[in-house]
C-alpha cells in the first residue's frame, strides 16, 4: 500500500515537473509605454522570451509551483517577482521597468549651486576654469564669473551674495582649508591656494547649501581633487612667474596610483615687464607642492592621501596720508587629509576624513608686528543611507579642534598703523572644540519634486553655545529642461579667534547667524544653461565694534538680489554671462548704523567668450563690470559714497601643439585688463580725512605668457 | 507488472533528472553566439537584443562565465552602432554603461583576458562620443585599458582594430587622425594572419571590418582604387558582407563617380 502511494506520488510529481506550462504578460516603463525586447525568463532556465513592440511577450517552460520570474532590459532595473506556476495558462500581471538613472540624469539640479568637473549637467569644464580669460588659470577667479560673486577688488576673495570674505567655506576632499588664499589679504588673497590641476571638479555654492556643510554665513566651495591616474604622464609649465611640474604615475592600475607636483613662482619678472605702479620690498614668491595617493583596497573601498605645502612671502609699499611703509607677510600653509570611502553595499556608502590644516604667518606693518599660528584638527565621518529608490538618508558627524596662537602688537585703529599710534599687546592662545552633527534627508516624488530637508547643529567649546540650522531645499521639474528651485535655511558662524581676545576682542561673543530665502527658475540642456534667482539674507548677532567691551553681537543686517545667468555653446563659440543685483546693509564691526557694507557691489556683470579658431587655436574674451565700492568720506558717514565703477577687459590665446606622439605642448598668452582701465578700489584717509590715497591695481596693465609640455 | 512499473519510474526519474541537470551551457553559449552573429549580419535590433538576451539567461545559469559578460557587452558594442546611426545618443549612453558594467565584472573573472580589455576602451570611446566634455575623464580609462589589452596579447588583433577605430575618431592633435589610425589597422591585419583563438568560445570577429575600415580610410585619402581592393578583401572573407555590399561600396562608387565628373 505505502509502495502504491510512494509510486503515485513519485508519477505525480514528475506529470507536474513535466507539465508544459504557458507564461505571457507585458512590459511597460514607468509611463505605460510598452518595452519591445525586454529579456523575461525564469531564474536557473534558458527558457525564456524578448517582448515584442507591444511589450506582450510569451514563452512556455515545465515545471509547475515556485519559480522566480525575472525581467531585464538595458538601462532599466532588474525586475524580480517570485510566482507559483499552474497548469495551462498564467498570465503575469504586467511588469513595469524603472530606468536606471544614468550618470548625466542624476544631475539634480539645486538653488545656487554651480558646478565644474567632466561630467555632464556641469557649469563649466576644467578646461573652461583654467582658460577663462583674467583668470590666470585660478579656481576663485573662474568661480567670480558665477553670479552672486562680487567683484571688490582685482584679488581671488570670494564675497558672496552680501557676505564677507570670511562667509564662505572651502572644502576639499572633506577637509575645510581654513586659509584657501595665497597671499592672504583682508580681502582674501591674490590667488587660491589649490592650483585647478589638481582637482577633479567643484561644487559651488552661494547660498542655501545643504546641511552637511557649516560654519560659515554665505556660500560653500567645495573642490575634490584628482583621483587615481590611468596612466603615467608628466607636465612641465614656464611661465613668466612662474615654473611647474607634475606627474601622474599608474602604480597598479586602477588600484593604486600616485600625482604630485610642485609650482615655483616668483613674479619679479612680471611686475618688470609690465611696470608696477608700487614698490615691493619683496615681489610676491610663493612655492607648493602637493602629493596625492590613493588605493583601492577593494572593488567597494579606497582610501586618499591628499598632502599640500605652500609657502608665500610678499613685501609691497603700502600708501596712506599719514603713513608710509611696507607690508611684509610671510605663510606657510599646510594640510594633510587621509579620506576613507567604502561602500558597504548597493545601499550604504560610508566616508570618513581625518586632517589637519596648519597655517602660520608673520605679518610687518611699521607698528604691525604679529605671528599668528592657527591648527585646526578635523575628523568626519558620515553616511549615505539609499533606503528607496527615492529615499535617500544622509548623516555624519564632525569634530573640530582648532589651536590659535596670536602674539604681537595690533593697532587699536585698524586704519592707523603710526608708529605711536595706540596698540594691543596680543598673547591669545585660543583653543576651541566644534563637535557637529548633520541628518539630511532627500525625497524624490513622481520623479518630478526632490525635496531635501536637513538639520545641522554645531556646539562650540569657546562660547560653550550650540546652534541648530534646519535646511531644505526642493527642485521641481517643470518639463524635461525647466526646474523650478527654491531653499530656506539657517546659517551660523562662530568668530574668528582674535574675536575672543579678553583685550582686544569679547570672549563671551556667541555665534552670528544668517537665514536664506532663494527661489529661481533653471533651463539646463546640452550646451546650454539659463538661470534666474532671487534671494533675501537675514542677518542676525553680527559682531558690532563696541567701545567698552571691543565686540558685542548686537549687529545685524540683510542682503537681497537678483542673479542671472546664461551660458551656450554654439559650433565654435562658447561663452557664458552673469549679472547680479545686490542690496547689501549691515550694522556691524564699524558700522554703527545700518550701511552698505565695503563688499556691497550694486552691479556685478561678467561677459565671456571663447572661440576655438581651429583644432589649435583658442582665443578668448572677458569684460566684467562691477559697480564701485563703498567708502566713507568723512568720519561721521559711513560707506555714503562710491569708487568709480570697476571696468576690465582681458583676453587670451590659447595655441595647442603636438611635437611627438604621446606629447599636447599649450602656448598661452594673456592680456590683462587691455583697455588700460585705471580701476580704483579704494581710497586711504588721513584720520581727520583731511587727505586721501587712492588706491588702485599693482599694475595698468598686465601681459603674461608661458607654456606647458604634456608628455 | 510491478518490476516493469518500477523499471520504467527508474527511467523516467533518469531522464528527469538528466534534463533537470543544467543544460550544457557550452554548446548554448556557441549556439547564442552564431544568433548574435546572424543578428549583426541582418542588423536587426530586435534581433541582436534576442540573442543576447539569450546569453543573458546563459549567464543567470553561469554566473562565472566571463565570456557570456564578453559577449553581452559585444552585443552592446553592435547596438551602440545601431542606435549611433539613428542618431539615439540617450540608447548609445545606455548600452555603453550596461557594456561597461559586464565587462569589468568579466575581468574581474578572468584579469587576462584581452579582448575585454580592447572592448572597454572601445566602450569607453563611446561615452567620449555621446558626451565629449567626458574626454577628460575616459580618455586615460580608455587609453589605459587598451595599453592593457596588448601587454596582455601584443597580437590581439581586435585590439589594434579597435585601436584604429578609436584613433579614427580622436583628432591627429590627440594621438588620432586617420594616419595613426591606418598604422593600427594594418598592424590588426598582421595578427589576423597569425592569431589563433585560445577556443571556439572566444572572440574571432573583427577581420572583415579591418579590412573594411582600411578601406574607409583609403576612401578619405581619395585612393578609390586601394578602398575597393580593401573592400573586396572583406567581401573575400564574408561575401555577404552586408556593411560593405549595401553601405561602403555604393559609397564608393559615388564618390569615385563624383571625382571624374
Amino acid at each position: 500500500m505505502n509502495k502504491t502511494i510512494f509510486l503515485l506520488l513519485v508519477a505525480a510529481m514528475l506529470i507536474a515537473e513535466n507539465t508544459e506550462i504557458k507564461i505571457s504578460g507585458m512590459v511597460t516603463d514607468q509611463n505605460d509605454l510598452p518595452l519591445a525586447y525586454a529579456n523575461i525568463y525564469l531564474e536557473g532556465c534558458i527558457e525564456g522570451a524578448t517582448s515584442d513592440t507591444e511589450g506582450y511577450f510569451e514563452f512556455k517552460v515545465q515545471g509547475l509551483g515556485n519559480h522566480t520570474l525575472i525581467c531585464n532590459y538595458i538601462g532599466y532595473k532588474e525586475f524580480r517577482k517570485n510566482i507559483t506556476l499552474r497548469e495551462g495558462q498564467n498570465i503575469i500581471p504586467t511588469i513595469i521597468l524603472c530606468e536606471n538613472p544614468i550618470e548625466g540624469n542624476q544631475v539634480t539640479v539645486t538653488a545656487s549651486a554651480f558646478t565644474s568637473g567632466n561630467e555632464e549637467g556641469v557649469t563649466l569644464t576644467p578646461l573652461e576654469i583654467v582658460s577663462t580669460p583674467g583668470a590666470a588659470a585660478d579656481i576663485f577667479w573662474a568661480i567670480k564669473t558665477y553670479p552672486g560673486v562680487q567683484q571688490v577688488d582685482d584679488g581671488a576673495g570670494l564675497f558672496v551674495r552680501g557676505g564677507d570674505v570670511s562667509e564662505t567655506a572651502v572644502i576639499i576632499d572633506g577637509a575645510y582649508l581654513k586659509h584657501p588664499y595665497r597671499y592672504e589679504s583682508p580681502n582674501g588673497g591674490y590667488f587660491g591656494t589649490i592650483p585647478p590641476f589638481l582637482l577633479k571638479g567643484t561644487y559651488f555654492s552661494s547660498g542655501g547649501y545643504s546641511a552637511e556643510y557649516g560654519n560659515a554665513l554665505s556660500g560653500a566651495l567645495i573642490m575634490e581633487s584628482q583621483d587615481i591616474p590611468m596612466q603615467n604622464d608628466y607636465s612641465i609649465g614656464i611661465s613668466l612667474a612662474a615654473i611647474s611640474g607634475s606627474a601622474n604615475l599608474s602604480i597598479l592600475t586602477d588600484k593604486l596610483g600616485l600625482s604630485f607636483s610642485g609650482n615655483y613662482s616668483d613674479t619679479r619678472s612680471m611686475f618688470e615687464l609690465n611696470h608696477e605702479r608700487y614698490n615691493f620690498s619683496r615681489y610676491p614668491t610663493a612655492y607648493d607642492f602637493n602629493l596625492n595617493t590613493m588605493y583601492k583596497y577593494s572593488k567597494n573601498g579606497s582610501l586618499k592621501v591628499f598632502v599640500f605645502h605652500e609657502v608665500d612671502e610678499v613685501g609691497i609699499e603700502v600708501k596712506n596720508p599719514s603713513f608710509g611703509g611696507f607690508y611684509e607677510g610671510d605663510a606657510v600653509n599646510t594640510l594633510i587629509n587621509l579620506q576613507w570611502k567604502q561602500l558597504i553595499n548597493s545601499q550604504i556608502f560610508i566616508t570618513g576624513n581625518a586632517a589637519f590644516n596648519r597655517f602660520k604667518n608673520k605679518q610687518n606693518l611699521i607698528i604691525l608686528d604679529l605671528d599668528t599660528d592657527d591648527k585646526l584638527y578635523q575628523a568626519r565621518l558620515a553616511m549615505e543611507y539609499n533606503l528607496k529608490d527615492n529615499f535617500k538618508l544622509k548623516t555624519g558627524v564632525e569634530a573640530f579642534e582648532n589651536h590659535v596662537n596670536l602674539e604681537g602688537k595690533v593697532p587699536y585703529d585698524e586704519n592707523d598703523f603710526n608708529p605711536n599710534a595706540s596698540y594691543y599687546n596680543l598673547d591669545l592662545t585660543y583653543l576651541s572644540t566644534r563637535i557637529i552633527g548633520f541628518v539630511e534627508t532627500q525625497w524624490t516624488l513622481l520623479s518630478k519634486f526632490v525635496i531635501t530637508p536637513g538639520i545641522r547643529t554645531e556646539y562650540e567649546s569657546g562660547s560653550e553655545t550650540q546652534v541648530i540650522d534646519p535646511r531644505i531645499s526642493a527642485t521641481y521639474g517643470l518639463t524635461e529642461n525647466w526646474n523650478l528651485t527654491m531653499a530656506i535655511g539657517q546659517y551660523h558662524q562662530f568668530p574668528d579667534p582674535y574675536y575672543y581676545d579678553k583685550n582686544a576682542g569679547n570672549p563671551n561673543l556667541i555665534s552670528m547667524s544668517a537665514l536664506h530665502y532663494i527661489t529661481g527658475i533653471n533651463y539646463q540642456k546640452e550646451n546650454t544653461i539659463y538661470r534666474i534667482e532671487a534671494y533675501y539674507k537675514d542677518y542676525d548677532n553680527l559682531l558690532l565694534k563696541d567701545s567698552d567691551v571691543n565686540y558685542t553681537n548686537k549687529g545685524y543686517g540683510h542682503a537681497y538680489g537678483i542673479d542671472l545667468f546664461a551660458k551656450r555653446s554654439y559650433k565654435e563659440f562658447n561663452g557664458w554671462i552673469s549679472y547680479s543685483l545686490l542690496d547689501a546693509k549691515r550694522k556691524w564691526m564699524n558700522l554703527p548704523n545700518l550701511s552698505p557694507v565695503d563688499f556691497d557691489i550694486t552691479h556685478n556683470l561678467n561677459s565671456i567668450l571663447e572661440i576655438n579658431v581651429n583644432d589649435h587655436l583658442k582665443c578668448g574674451f572677458a569684460y566684467r563690470y562691477a559697480t564701485g565700492k563703498p567708502y566713507s568720506s568723512a568720519g561721521n558717514l559711513y560707506n555714503d559714497s562710491r569708487v568709480p565703477s570697476y571696468q576690465k577687459l582681458d583676453m587670451n590665446l590659447t595655441y595647442l601643439y603636438r611635437f611627438f606622439e604621446g606629447n599636447l605642448s599649450v602656448f598661452y598668452l594673456g592680456i590683462s585688463n587691455l583697455l588700460g582701465r585705471d580701476n580704483i578700489f579704494d581710497y586711504y584717509y588721513s584720520p581727520d580725512y583731511s587727505q586721501r590715497e587712492t588706491i588702485k591695481s599693482t599694475m595698468l596693465r598686465t601681459v603674461y605668457f608661458g607654456l606647458s609640455f604634456n608628455f | 507488472m510491478k518490476c516493469s512499473m518500477y523499471y520504467y519510474i527508474i527511467l523516467v526519474l533518469v531522464i528527469k533528472l538528466q534534463a533537470g541537470m543544467p543544460t550544457n551551457t557550452d554548446s548554448l553559449l556557441v549556439q547564442s553566439i552564431h544568433s548574435l552573429n546572424e543578428a549583426i549580419d541582418a542588423w536587426n535590433e530586435g534581433a541582436m537584443l534576442s540573442a543576447r538576451a539569450q546569453i543573458e539567461r546563459l549567464l543567470k545559469i553561469d554566473s562565472t562565465s566571463f565570456l557570456c559578460h564578453y559577449y553581452i557587452a559585444y552585443a552592446n558594442y553592435r547596438l551602440a552602432s545601431f542606435y549611433h546611426a539613428q542618431q539615439d545618443n540617450d540608447k548609445v549612453d545606455k548600452v555603453a554603461d550596461d557594456a561597461i558594467d559586464h565587462l569589468q565584472k568579466a575581468l574581474d573573472l578572468n584579469s587576462e583576458f584581452a579582448d575585454g580589455y580592447a572592448m572597454l576602451s572601445s566602450m569607453y570611446g563611446e561615452k567620449i562620443a555621446v558626451s565629449p566634455i567626458k574626454s577628460v575623464y575616459y580618455g586615460p580609462k580608455a587609453g589605459a585599458a587598451m595599453n592593457k589589452a596588448l601587454e596582455i596579447e601584443p597580437n590581439n588583433p581586435r585590439a589594434y582594430l579597435m585601436d584604429g577605430i578609436s584613433k579614427y575618431y580622436t583628432p591627429k592633435l590627440f594621438g588620432g587622425g586617420i594616419e595613426n589610425a591606418r598604422e593600427a589597422l594594418q598592424e590588426a591585419v598582421k595578427c589576423f594572419k597569425t592569431y589563433k583563438s585560445k577556443s571556439e568560445f572566444y572572440p574571432g570577429w573583427g577581420e572583415r571590418e579591418t579590412y573594411a575600415w582600411l578601406g574607409i580610410i583609403a576612401k578619405e585619402n581619395d585612393d578609390f582604387e586601394q578602398a575597393r581592393k580593401y573592400y573586396e578583401q572583406a567581401l573575400a572573407i564574408d561575401s555577404n558582407y552586408g556593411w560593405v555590399i549595401y553601405s561602403l561600396l555604393p559609397q564608393l562608387e559615388k564618390a569615385a563617380e563624383k571625382t571624374e565628373e
